[in-house]
């Protein structure tokens, strides 16, 4: 019984990565204006953990409860969600594109380092789990409780990126912020 | 580039400096880009400086403005708001009931930016908006005699 509950669990955490993993970023299908931001290429304006930093700040969660309106406070949690799980589905979705752009140059290298590609395939596996667990967290607890490993995430991101040049040459590594 | 620069620094001195926060200076470069083609217009600074220079020059204040105002907590970003509200002459109600309602903040966007940077601004506007209302409401809750206009400083 213990051992089928235990499945179970471990089930539905899959289930839940997956489903964390997949979809589109938030402000693509809800926002009522996303239009005019949509097009908009990426810029190195913003540092990863600088925007990190902001968007998921206990800070500013701080503030607001002070104010100690229930309705306010909903509302922010509301706002800085969806804005924090929309970072995390955009960088999620630029570790893949870093990694396919690394795998279409990969085909064509005559001398390929199995032991580089091994650890770069488990820095995007530990990026993406990172980010599956992000999304977890700030649905269940607010983004303000993840700051550290938002951050980290993002640091990591761009590292990923800078450590490949094929990425860096399609413009990839200023997205990462 | 020297041009481009000395258009910056002209900009800065002579124009944006006298502003009341990055609130007026990021409404105030947003309008000099035209709605059509997202270039930047500036009569004077393109007379001394050259139309390139000085098309740069107000492209690159409005991006840094942009920046800043992303950069800053929640708590200061109300602030800059509140700031700018006063700064308006209008009743802050109506201020505030109009920017909620046509959410005129939203043209205020340089081009080209982070699309998370750019969600994270609209979304702490929306809230800045909500907290002065709410602070608005609660002041004149307590002294419905008084002017709004100080009170929304508190």
């Amino acid at each position: 019984m213990t051992l089928l509950l235990l499945l179970a669990a471990i089930a539905m955490f899959v289930a839940l990565v997956l489903m964390a993993l997949s979809g589109e970023p938030e402000s693509s299908k809800t926002e009522s204006k996303p239009q005019l931001h949509r097009a908009y290429a990426p810029s190195s304006d913003f540092e990863a953990s600088v925007l990190a930093a902001r968007i998921f700040s206990p800070q500013d969660h701080q503030f607001v409860a002070e104010l100690r309106d229930p309705e306010l406070l909903r509302l922010y949690r509301r706002e800085r969600s969806r804005v924090a799980i929309d970072w995390i589905r955009k960088t999620s979705g630029e570790i893949s594109a870093i990694m396919q752009t690394h795998r279409l140059q990969s085909r064509q290298s005559a001398n390929l380092d199995p032991a580089a590609e091994g650890r770069l395939f488990f820095e995007f596996v530990r990026l993406r789990v990172l980010c599956a667990t992000l999304q977890l967290t700030v649905r269940a607890l607010g983004p303000h409780t993840v700051i550290a490993l938002a951050a980290r995430t993002g640091e990591l991101c761009q590292r990923l990126a800078r450590s490949l040049p094929q990425a860096n040459s399609a413009g990839i590594e200023g997205s990462a912020s | 580039m020297l041009t481009r620069a000395n258009a910056h620094d002209d900009l800065e001195r002579r124009t944006l400096a006298g502003m009341p926060g990055d609130f007026a200076r990021l409404i105030y470069l947003a309008s000099t880009r035209d709605y059509n083609s997202g270039m930047y217009h500036h009569e004077g600074l393109a007379a001394r400086y050259g139309l390139e220079p000085a098309r740069q020059a107000l492209q690159f204040a409005h991006r840094e403005i942009f920046r800043d105002l992303v950069s800053l907590s929640l708590e200061r970003l109300v602030a800059e708001l509140e700031c700018y509200v006063r700064n308006s002459h209008e009743a802050p109600g109506g201020f505030i009931h109009a920017w909620q309602e046509l959410e005129p903040y939203r043209v205020a966007v340089p081009m080209e930016q982070d699309s998370s940077a750019v969600q994270l601004f609209l979304s702490n506007v929306k809230l800045a908006l909500e907290i002065l209302r709410f602070r608005q409401e609660k002041s004149q809750a307590c002294q419905p005699a008084s002017s709004l206009l100080p009170l929304l400083g508190r």
